[in-house]
């Protein structure tokens, strides 16, 4: 997935511009520093001529290196940390950005200077600019991954919706107990027969010590560090892992 | 009122704990957007102190002329990381979505504005003039400064994404390009005055 989420039209064609700005000045440097290897080759232009001679080639093949061979990143793109996406926010495969840079090449990018909409070959070839500064889509609570750092489970990860707790109350327990966990954990002694559950309630998700019914945990829940109180339910909210005593849960959203 | 809404209705007073840790963020955030500003500022007294002074023979507080190109190009860098997180921070907090206003945003241009004539002007400041088939450090500096500025500044929005409301993402995308605009003229302006 990408870092960030998509970019409205006009905000990515903002951002393309003063990526494409910080590209000429580096072309820039590039020319004035090559131009005195290059003296021997200009003989026939104008001294004052040099530079930009040798700007304007250069110009082009930082493009269609950038455009073709680099799948469309160019170091402004990276400073801003913009990304080529498809309409569902996976990275683009390189057969799209070839078609996209040879489709780009072909208007020599005429099309894309528009500061309200977006190229017609990111049309065509349905790119979607992503950056860090839009917070990423966040996927479906369902497909949430839990990832067991250690006990019984450790190393595994499972998405929400493959637990059955989660399916058919939108509740998933954890503890030794067979006949209350969704996640049963026989071989972690330090674990409660009935120590925590993650409950989904409008929308949210929260971690609750205990069984639900008054008896907390023996060795304590933590949400990201944060030790919550015995029978206390709290947010998950951004926390990357809760712990059950001293077993670690990544939450990867 | 069922179990379960009871139990809901009391999150507000267990979630305490929550709220201490994002207040301390909210200090330690606003402390590091005034201390990035207060560099930046004083980045901008001392350019401005040392070339005046330079220019009235005097002794100049950083003598340029005579500092090799590497401790000249970290001084940039300094520099240009503390306009970007200047730029970053300022913007970041002109722009919250509930305090959006046309005053803010025009002010999130003109910051984004200063900042890239403060970058120029350091850039400026801090190169030599070119001499035979040496390099050409007001253009390097620049453009190495603009991508650290940039980068910087972006980090610091990521930092501060929020619930991303559109026409925020617009003000911010806006306020970068009116950096990275502002630079480039007022690198063809130097350019056209060295020449």
């Amino acid at each position: 997935m990408a870092r960030g989420g998509p970019l409205p039209d006009n905000s990515a064609a903002l951002l393309l511009t003063a990526a494409a700005a910080v590209d000429v000045v580096i072309v820039l440097a590039l020319a004035k520093m090559l131009a005195p290897l290059a003296d021997p080759f200009l003989q026939i232009v104008d001294p004052n001529w040099r530079v930009p001679a040798l700007f304007v080639p250069l110009l082009l093949l930082g493009w269609v290196i950038c455009e073709i061979l680099l799948g469309g990143n160019t170091p402004g793109r990276f400073v801003l940390g913009m990304e080529l996406c498809d309409d569902k926010g996976r990275p683009l495969p390189m057969s799209k950005k070839l078609s996209r840079g040879l489709r780009k090449l072909t208007t020599l990018g005429v099309t894309g200077i528009n500061p309200v909409k977006p190229a017609g070959y990111d049309r065509k070839t349905g790119v979607v600019w992503h950056c860090g500064i839009v917070p990423p889509v966040p996927r479906p609570m369902g497909e949430w991954q839990l990832l067991f750092r250690g006990g019984t489970h450790g190393g595994k990860k499972s998405s929400l919706a493959r637990i059955t707790g989660f399916r058919e109350r939108g509740e998933v327990r954890f503890g030794r107990e067979k006949g209350w966990a969704n996640v049963v954990m026989t071989q972690d002694e330090r674990v409660s027969g009935r120590h925590c559950s993650l409950i989904t309630h409008q929308g949210k998700l929260y971690l609750r010590d205990g069984d639900g019914a008054g008896k907390p945990s023996s060795n304590g829940t933590r949400l990201a560090g944060r030790k919550l109180q015995p029978g206390e339910t709290i947010a998950v909210g951004h926390a990357p892992y809760f712990q059950i005593a001293d077993i670690r849960v990544d939450i990867k959203r | 009122m069922s179990k379960l809404t009871k139990l809901f209705s009391v999150l507000r007073t267990t979630n305490s704990g929550i709220g201490i840790f994002n207040n301390w963020m909210a200090f330690l955030t606003h402390t590091s957007t005034i201390v990035g500003n207060l560099m930046s500022g004083a980045v901008a007294v001392f350019a401005v102190v040392g070339t005046t002074s330079s220019g009235r023979s005097s002794r100049a507080l950083l003598d340029v002329a005579n500092m090799q190109f590497a401790l000249r190009f970290v001084l940039l860098m300094v520099i240009a990381a503390a306009m970007g997180w200047a730029l970053g921070a300022l913007v970041s907090w002109l722009t919250e979505a509930r305090k959006l206003s046309e005053a803010r945003r025009v002010i999130s241009y003109f910051v984004a504005a200063v900042t890239g004539g403060l970058l120029i002007f350091s850039a400026d400041w801090l190169s030599l003039e070119r001499r035979g088939g040496g390099l050409p450090e007001l253009e390097v500096l620049t453009c190495l400064g603009m991508a650290v500025a940039l980068w910087v500044a972006s980090f610091q929005f990521r930092l501060h994404v929020g619930s991303g409301v559109r026409e925020v993402i617009k003000v911010r995308s806006m306020s970068l390009t009116v950096f990275v605009s502002l630079c480039i003229l007022l690198l063809g302006l130097t350019m056209a005055g060295q020449a």
